[in-house]
């Protein structure tokens, strides 16, 4: 009886070709012989669907990457995209506004049997990566006693933690991101400046290999100084791609190189100041800048206008030089960058990056606390040819009014109220003292549904347990938009949840 | 047929079967008359490629044969070079290993599996799940709590 084997390389390469890239991964694990037959073509992945969501290496590209390792990358991408569906997915057909929300399909309370005194530790829950490797870190800033500041890394399972010793200023602010990137974890802490002295960025390395019984491991501790002259408190992570930005300064750092970048100053600060950057996993060789001007007086607000800011990485003028380096920075041309004005009259902004490779989808909400709508917007942003010309090809904006009923009094009313958002997925989440309210927009795909109130139906009400109780401190949420989970640690009762959509 | 040239003498196909063959020429003579395909161009400069596993009705009434037949009928176009009935083979062959998973397609198509354990394991490469991990968490948890100062033996 014949096996598939027995055609020739050719007709198989033409089946190959026939299937999404899904089923290609699943026939290079049936033999040894398919999966050399499959990744004997890098043209067949290079063109394959779902590689904008590949998690590259920076510098890297599928042309030039590891063939035997397109695979795994690929098999992170189907994963990946599996939970970017927008949830929930049914609406019903009258296209009313009855939504069914996601239920959640697990909450999980673990005990984190926090070791430090509780009212001085601070627990951030790091990106939720794939299978085992949740990472959080909890640390502990003791001005009484030097010996005891230290920060601690661990894993949820317990089976990794690394302790880390250093001098923490006892009014430090801690910002940190982390990303998979095939095994491999960055993990950045930012302290801010204090007293004119330099901010300081701390980059772990932590690699994790699933294969063994100690899948974390710690590999790099790098510690830089940020120049004095420069504003930077905030951070977006692309791969090893690092971005830190203030009110007008952008650092770019590499963190596979142990470079940075480059310097770059994106506004004046006199008119205006950062707002909000992006970078997308398919263009890494370029930022979105959300600027806004400074306001001179209050009044303004309602008629800010942002502008969208498009700047490449690499250049002529773009060479990587030592993060700590104190060379004066030359402010950018932003005329020849600037793409796009929004105009939006209150405080929130929040983007995400689809990047296919021609159409970046820019998502704008617009959360007003003053008035008695929301805004969303979504923008897309063609890229023509060799990626220098930009244009706006499409730009939609719905503006919600609440219902009778209004959301917008239970956020005015319970001021307790925390707002998550899960970008990704267009989820909002509602914390309150008693309970996680998930609002679901979907205004990236359909904008005429409200966001908020009884009509919109989109709302999905998680009791808390008995035992459970958000005090007014505030617990710490944090919403993980890749994988759509999100944990809330309750650190008085050393408790953690795992709230799984 | 190409390479061939116009000749009285009989072509020898060793290794088409008379059953396949009469089901190749029925397919042939369907569609005789149409116009031919494109000179073979070159897919893999096809930017544009089409993951389309479309078929026409008929083709698909023609193809629908048991697996043996339908593996002769591919190999006997690849070997008389009908780019057309290659097509409806290979697409249909698509369609039947969509969605499986590598363990149903081994079944389907009759492979061994020759990756040891080791390298299945590597091969996946894909997440636990969380549910995986929760439970090895509390298979944890008597362990862990005899470390009641594990910070500070750092």
């Amino acid at each position: 009886m014949f096996s598939l084997q027995s055609f020739s390389p050719e007709v198989l390469l033409k089946i190959f070709d026939g299937l999404p890239v899904e089923d290609v991964l699943n026939l290079s694990r049936v033999s040894h012989y398919l999966r050399q037959l499959s990744l004997c073509n890098r043209s067949f992945w290079t063109r394959a669907d779902k590689t904008f969501l590949i998690p590259l290496p920076i510098g890297q590209t599928l042309k030039t990457i590891d063939i035997s390792l397109i695979p795994q990358y690929f098999a992170q991408a189907v994963s990946i995209s599996k939970n970017l569906q927008p949830r929930p997915k049914s609406i019903s057909p009258e296209g009313s506004s009855k939504i069914q929300i996601a239920q959640p399909k697990r909450i999980s309370l673990i005990n984190i049997d926090n070791p430090f005194d509780p009212i001085v530790a601070f627990m951030r829950s790091a990106h939720l990566l794939p299978g085992h490797q949740l990472a959080m870190m909890i640390w502990k800033l003791s001005p009484e006693d030097p010996d005891t500041q230290r920060m601690v890394i661990m894993s949820l399972d317990r089976k990794f933690r690394f302790v880390v010793n250093h001098h923490f200023d006892e009014d430090a602010a801690f910002v940190w991101n982390s990303k998979d990137n095939g095994g491999l974890t960055w993990l950045a802490l930012l302290m801010p400046s204090r007293n004119h002295s330099p901010s300081n960025l701390c980059i772990f390395e932590i690699r994790c290999d699933n294969t063994v019984d100690q899948p974390f491991s710690i590999h790099g501790h790098r510690i830089i100084q940020v120049p004095k002259s420069c504003s930077v408190q905030k951070m977006v992570m692309e791969g090893s791609l690092l971005v830190l930005f203030g009110d007008r300064d952008i650092l770019v750092y590499d963190c596979k190189e142990g470079l940075g970048r480059q310097w770059l100053r994106a506004a004046d600060s006199k008119k205006t100041s950062i707002e909000f950057i992006i970078i997308s996993p398919s263009f890494v060789d370029r930022l979105w800048v959300i600027l806004k001007p400074v306001l001179v007086n209050d009044d303004d607000r309602h008629s800010r206008t942002r502008s969208i800011v498009c700047i490449p990485l690499f250049g002529p003028d773009r060479n990587p030089r030592a993060a700590d380096s104190e060379e004066e920075w030359s402010p950018l041309d932003l005329s020849s960058m600037s793409i796009a004005e929004i105009k939006n009259p209150d405080l929130h902004i929040h983007l995400t990056s689809l990047g296919t490779e021609a159409i970046i989808n820019l998502f704008a909400l617009f959360d007003t606390y003053r008035t008695d709508h929301l805004i969303a917007r979504s923008i897309t942003i063609s890229i023509v040819g060799a990626g220098e010309k930009l244009s706006i090809v499409s730009s939609r904006e719905t503006r919600y009014e609440d219902d009778a009923n209004g959301g917008r009094d239970n956020l005015e009313d319970e001021g307790s109220d925390i707002i998550a958002f899960d970008h990704s997925h267009d989820t909002i989440y509602s914390i309150s003292e008693r309970s996680v309210k998930l609002l679901w927009s979907g205004a990236r795909f359909d904008l005429s549904i409200p966001w908020k109130g009884k009509a919109a139906g989109g709302i999905c009400e998680l009791p808390f347990p008995e035992e459970f109780w958000v005090d007014e401190d505030l617990p710490d949420i944090m919403v993980d938009d890749v994988y759509g989970q999100m944990t809330i640690a309750d650190l008085p009762a050393s408790k953690l949840w795992l709230v799984q959509f | 047929m190409k390479n061939v040239g116009e000749s009285d003498q009989p072509i020898p196909l060793p290794n088409v079967s008379s059953s396949v063959l009469k089901k190749v020429l029925e397919y042939c003579e369907h569609h005789r008359g149409e116009p031919l395909p494109a000179p073979d161009a070159d897919t893999s400069q096809d930017d544009t490629r089409k993951r389309t596993t479309d078929i026409s009705e008929w083709d698909q009434k023609f193809i629908t044969v048991d697996q043996e037949m339908l593996f002769e009928i591919i190999l006997a176009a690849n070997y008389l070079d009908i780019k057309s009935l290659l097509d409806v083979g290979c697409k249909t062959v698509a369609n039947m290993i969509k969605g499986k998973t590598p363990e149903e397609i081994r079944k389907l198509f009759n492979i061994v599996n020759d990756f040891t354990p080791e390298e299945e394991v590597r091969l996946l490469a894909l997440p636990h799940s969380y549910h995986q991990l929760i439970l090895s968490f509390w298979h944890h948890q008597a362990q862990i709590k005899k470390e009641n100062e594990w910070a500070e033996d750092r």
